[in-house]
């Protein structure tokens, strides 16, 4: 049987996402440094919510881990999370 | 925005996180003084900064560390629904809040974080044991101190989950990895060994983060040039400081950590009344 605990596809996934974001964020600088403010400032904030947006994959990680091991009390306190997650970008947004 | 400034907050940066990679910390709490004391930015886009930093070290410590024994995914994913509360709590509040308020309570979290880490400075909170079992909430490690596989459990499930929330709390408050407070407090009072404490946190800051974080960013305290410069110097330290941190035993990343917390809590005092 495999591995509850092993989840390469979101890994990679998350790996991806982080790489992604530091890519974007050390283009922006340099963006800026050769063009200026203005063009940077999409790149800039593109990788700031890529950013912001990995550890929502890792919920969604260690969701599925839940769920694979049966392990009800960690499903529901993730969920808890994704909802606590939910609001706090309601939240930003609202602003 | 000057050049030489960005690079300064990378510099920063990166000392920040190496120190924090050391200690299974974000960070924060050494980038946020650094960044309110040298450049005198105000602790709350000090704080916006530095979560963002938060939440980098967590992704990439976490994509490294994934599947190590040392991460205890099932605490871990109980205490994150607490920190999060928390998070989302001291990010609303955070925003209400003056300068100076903050101030003193960033020296007073770093001042009572470093008494709970000398008291309990030679505590290992090992089982060494043989056919002793993990409870619910327990488990284990290759213990690199003894060089052999060893068992924790699991102590005061209540304290653990308090904890979180007030960690959350003064995450989402102060900019600063919970780990600052979870880690010596798991380690402290609830039997978690401080590698798997640190390790398991270091999985849960950047989640923690994000209850936060986006609050910051949607107040405009979250400046894209410094975020920028203090997350790519902060990994970049952080990779210095895993392979350090591997090599010194648990008792000088005890004493480290006090000493560090000790030097923050001094600086921040100082700005206090300055301020």
């Amino acid at each position: 049987m495999a591995d509850p605990d092993r989840t390469p596809i979101l890994d990679a996934i998350n790996r991806l996402a982080v790489l992604a974001s530091m890519c974007l964020l050390g283009l922006g600088l340099l963006v800026w440094i050769a063009i200026g403010d203005r063009p940077s400032r999409a790149t800039l904030d593109l990788g700031l919510v890529l950013l912001m947006a990995t550890p929502a994959l890792r919920v969604g990680t260690t969701l599925v881990v839940g769920i694979r091991r049966r392990d009800a009390l960690a499903v529901a306190s993730t969920i808890g999370v994704v909802l606590v997650l939910g609001w706090t970008m309601l939240l930003a947004i609202w602003h | 925005m000057d050049l030489l400034l960005v690079l300064v907050v990378m510099a920063l940066g990166a000392a920040a996180g190496g120190v924090g990679a050391v200690l299974g910390l974000g960070g924060g709490v050494f980038l946020v003084p650094l960044l309110t004391w040298l450049l005198g930015l105000p602790v709350k886009q000090a704080a916006g900064i530095s979560l963002m930093t938060v939440i980098a070290t967590s992704g990439a410590v976490s994509t490294r560390r994934g599947g190590s024994d040392l991460v205890n995914l099932r605490l871990g994913m109980l205490l994150m629904f607490c920190a999060t509360l928390g998070g989302l709590a001291g990010g609303i509040t955070a925003q209400r809040l003056s300068e100076r308020t903050l101030t003193v309570l960033f020296a007073l979290t770093t001042t009572a974080v470093c008494v709970i880490t000398l008291s309990r400075l030679d505590h290992a909170n090992v089982i060494e044991t043989a056919g002793i079992e993990p409870n619910t909430f327990g488990g284990r490690f290759f213990d690199c101190d003894r060089q052999r596989p060893v068992v924790y459990r699991l102590q005061r499930l209540p304290v653990a989950l308090g904890i979180s929330v007030v960690a959350g709390n003064i995450s989402g408050l102060l900019g600063v990895g919970g780990g600052i407070l979870q880690v010596p407090a798991l380690n402290a009072w609830c039997g978690i060994p401080i590698r798997v404490a640190a390790s398991t946190s270091a999985f849960l800051i950047g989640i923690t983060a994000l209850a936060s974080a986006p609050i910051y960013y949607a107040h405009g305290d979250v400046d894209a040039h410094f975020a920028a410069a203090a997350v790519l110097g902060v990994l970049g330290g952080s990779r210095l400081g895993v392979r350090w941190s591997t090599a010194h035993s648990s008792r000088h990343l005890k004493l480290l950590l006090a000493v560090m917390l000790a030097l923050v809590s001094l600086l921040m005092f100082v700005r206090v009344v300055l301020v």
